[in-house]
């Protein structure tokens, strides 16, 4: 025996809103005219196109569900790629203090090579500040609402 | 210095030039894409909340027209919006810290030199043409530009990773759900209206059970100048989601578009797409603000 899939998909939420809605429209109208003002069941029919509405705000926030349950699957998605760009902040820090060091000794390099003894005490000075400066302390923070 | 070292040095810089000239990249359209998806993530909260507070509120207004005229209605849905709602903000504090960090790699800062030089022609040039201590100074050039090019090149493999693939395509799930609220909102503000009409109509009507407009004509006076309140209201706030929602439409061209920084290097302006979707979040901001207070 064939098994009835009861979650509605997508698309046939869709057009049952769009029914419901033609409907609404259709009975709206109706009560616009003069036929429809003298109708008997006025109220009655006024209270069923309420409804007709309230039960398409239903179906709308059915679609915004389902959008929104394959969007939380997104999100594990995109909160690991923010993940990854603090990440390349804070190695950026690294690398421009590793880098720094590499400069400051080849600066230093070159300079004990000029023999000029003022460039020699200014880039080793450079050199001692480089290595003992900690990488982390102008660390990133962007993106810390993850 | 000898001549031989010098040699040296200038031919171990003049590599570096191709090196440096292949890694130079301004990735301005991504900043300005970023920029703009946190303004529209910043607004959402604001929508959400908003679609809540309405649903609540109509529902105490039909609550309100039932017992005036004995009539039963279909229930409107908001709890399942309450529910739903906090997923969405869930999903937009992940895009609030996507653009924001995206923002925060693109800008120019992360590519940082330890001095002001910016040609390293110049700075090779001051190596032939020198000796002594300025050599010091031309290697510390050559080196603060080496590092900037290094972390240009990281920079870039970075927001290549989060801007392609399985990236690209979940924040544009994403962004379905941000049409579909967009939908159901506005879809909801027009059903608000047209249920007001509905309920005018139905209590000034001679057929239904009271006909407040003739019995209680003060009464029906003063409940119905709150309808038109409600009703200018809905319309404002519609005319500022119509915006929104174009806004949300221009995001996927916007976001192709920008990650084309990763691929065309050195654009020289800002695409028409970015530009495009900057223009309609900063119009769709101002009118949100207006209309949501």
């Amino acid at each position: 025996m064939p098994m009835i899939d009861p979650s509605p998909s997508a698309d046939e939420l869709k057009s049952l809103a769009a029914l419901f809605m033609r409907v609404e429209g259709l009975l709206k109208a109706y009560l616009q005219t003069n036929e429809g003002k003298q109708d008997a069941n006025f109220l009655q029919l006024s209270a069923a196109a309420i409804s007709l509405n309230n039960a398409a705000d239903t179906i709308a926030v059915m679609q915004l569900q389902l959008a929104v349950d394959q969007g939380m699957e997104a999100v594990a998605v995109i909160n690991k790629a923010t993940a990854e760009l603090q990440k390349a902040l804070i190695l950026r820090q690294k690398i421009t203090h590793v880098l720094g060091i590499v400069q400051s000794v080849v600066a230093f390099g070159a300079a004990i090579a000029s023999d000029d003894v003022g460039s020699i005490i200014s880039s080793g000075r450079t050199l001692f500040t480089t290595l003992t400066t900690d990488p982390g302390a102008t660390g990133a923070t962007a993106g810390a609402a993850v | 210095m000898s001549a031989g070292f010098r040699c040296r040095l200038v031919l171990a810089a003049i590599p570096l030039a191709s090196l440096l000239a292949a890694c130079a990249h301004n990735v301005a359209n991504i900043r300005t894409f970023a920029s703009s998806v946190q303004v529209m993530a910043d607004d959402t909260p604001d929508i959400v909340l908003a679609d809540q507070t309405s649903c609540t509120q109509n529902s105490l207004l039909q609550n309100e027209f039932k017992a005036l005229e004995d009539v039963n209605l279909a229930p409107l849905p908001c709890a399942q919006l309450d529910a739903v709602a906090k997923s969405i903000l869930i999903e937009t504090r992940a895009l609030q810290a996507y653009a924001t960090v995206l923002n925060s790699v693109a800008q120019d800062q992360f590519v940082t030199t330890d001095d002001d030089s910016n040609s390293l022609g110049a700075s090779i040039d001051t190596l032939k043409g020198t000796s002594g201590g300025a050599v010091a100074a031309a290697v510390s050039k050559i080196f603060s530009l080496v590092e900037s090019a290094a972390l240009s090149g990281y920079r870039q493999r970075k927001l290549t990773e989060v801007m392609s693939g399985g990236n690209a395509q979940a924040f544009k799930t994403i962004m379905v759900s941000y049409t579909q609220l967009v939908d159901q909102y506005s879809g909801a503000l027009q059903r608000r209206s047209d249920d007001i009409d509905l309920m005018r109509a139905a209590m000034s009507n001679v057929h239904s059970g009271h006909n407040f407009a003739r019995t209680e004509p003060l009464a029906f006076a003063e409940f119905s100048l709150r309808l038109d309140g409600i009703q200018a209201d809905l319309k404002s706030k519609q005319a500022a989601l119509q915006d929104f929602k174009a806004a949300v439409l221009k995001i996927q061209p916007a976001f192709e578009a920008a990650a084309q920084d990763l691929t065309r290097p050195n654009p020289k302006e800002i695409y028409s797409d970015v530009k495009a979707f900057a223009g309609q979040v900063k119009d769709a901001h101002d009118k949100l603000k207006k209309a949501f207070g």
